[in-house]
């Protein structure tokens, strides 16, 4: 068995480059890509932890996690699409008016 | 003289080749300039966190994280990202700063979370019928709600491809 060290250790670095990549960048997608990056590390911790706990619970909770994270990507996307086609441009500073 | 595990030892291989995969292409995503490969490689992240998940034990998660994560949400990620060519400038100033705050935040989440395992004993693992059965059972009002989020995305979908149309 492997140690949960290790999964935490994964998570954490992963997390890391996730809320790097949020503060440095200032398009969008990559937004976008760093805020997944940083969801792929929690449900890994998640599903670390629950192995000790309930893995019946700890699997429900995932399976609505990923769920709710492929509809957010649903939402999230076509509005960047949006904003590219009103603005020019995915950079999240340029559109700070809401305007057509 | 001790026995040689191999079992444990292909377990072990395999978690830190899913582990170094992983980690290597989620550092590529961020950094990269070009958003398809930024997308192609948060599939890559994925595909291996869902290996990673096996390993753990999670074969019906990992199998689902397969589908409808890798298969339908980063996929449409890079589908879009095709069609929204450019490369915005990063901020520069801000990058030593984001850079501690990453590694800040790392350090952090393995510090609290590590002082805290203990060595217990492991639960089994649920089969796929008592995984269906909790979820139609108890968790019914949850799932109901999670059925009526996926219709509204499908609902702001139709509407932004009239709007395109018009």
């Amino acid at each position: 068995m492997i140690s949960s060290i290790l999964y935490v250790l994964v998570s954490a670095v992963v997390a890391g480059v996730g809320v790097y990549g949020v503060i440095s960048q200032r398009g969008a997608i990559r937004m976008l890509i760093a805020v997944e990056l940083m969801f792929n590390a929690a449900l890994l911790l998640l599903l670390t932890f629950s192995r000790f706990v309930n893995p019946l619970e700890g699997s429900v909770l995932a399976l609505f996690a990923i769920t709710l994270a492929s509809a957010e990507v649903g939402v999230v996307v076509p509005i960047i699409v949006l904003l590219f086609r009103v603005f020019g441009t995915t950079d999240v500073t340029k559109a700070s008016k809401m305007k057509r | 003289m001790y026995p040689i595990d191999y079992g444990s030892m292909v377990e072990l291989g395999a978690f830190l080749a899913l582990a170094l995969i992983a980690v290597a292409f989620s550092i590529l995503s961020v950094l990269t300039k070009d958003y398809v490969y930024s997308a192609l490689s948060l599939g890559i992240v994925g595909i291996s966190f869902a290996g990673l998940f096996a390993t753990l034990g999670y074969g019906y998660i990992a199998t689902f994280h397969l589908l409808v994560y890798v298969g339908a949400a980063v996929t449409f990620i890079a589908f879009s990202v095709v069609m929204m060519r450019e490369l915005p400038e990063d901020y520069r100033s801000l990058k030593f700063v984001a850079l501690a705050i990453g590694e800040l935040f790392a350090i952090l989440i393995s510090a609290s979370l590590l002082s805290g395992v203990a060595p217990v004993q492991l639960k089994p693992m649920p089969s796929l019928s008592e995984l269906a059965d909790t979820i139609v059972s108890t968790y019914w009002f949850p799932l109901l709600v999670l059925a009526l989020s996926l219709a509204t995305v499908i609902i702001e979908g139709l509407v932004i491809a009239r709007r395109e149309g018009r």
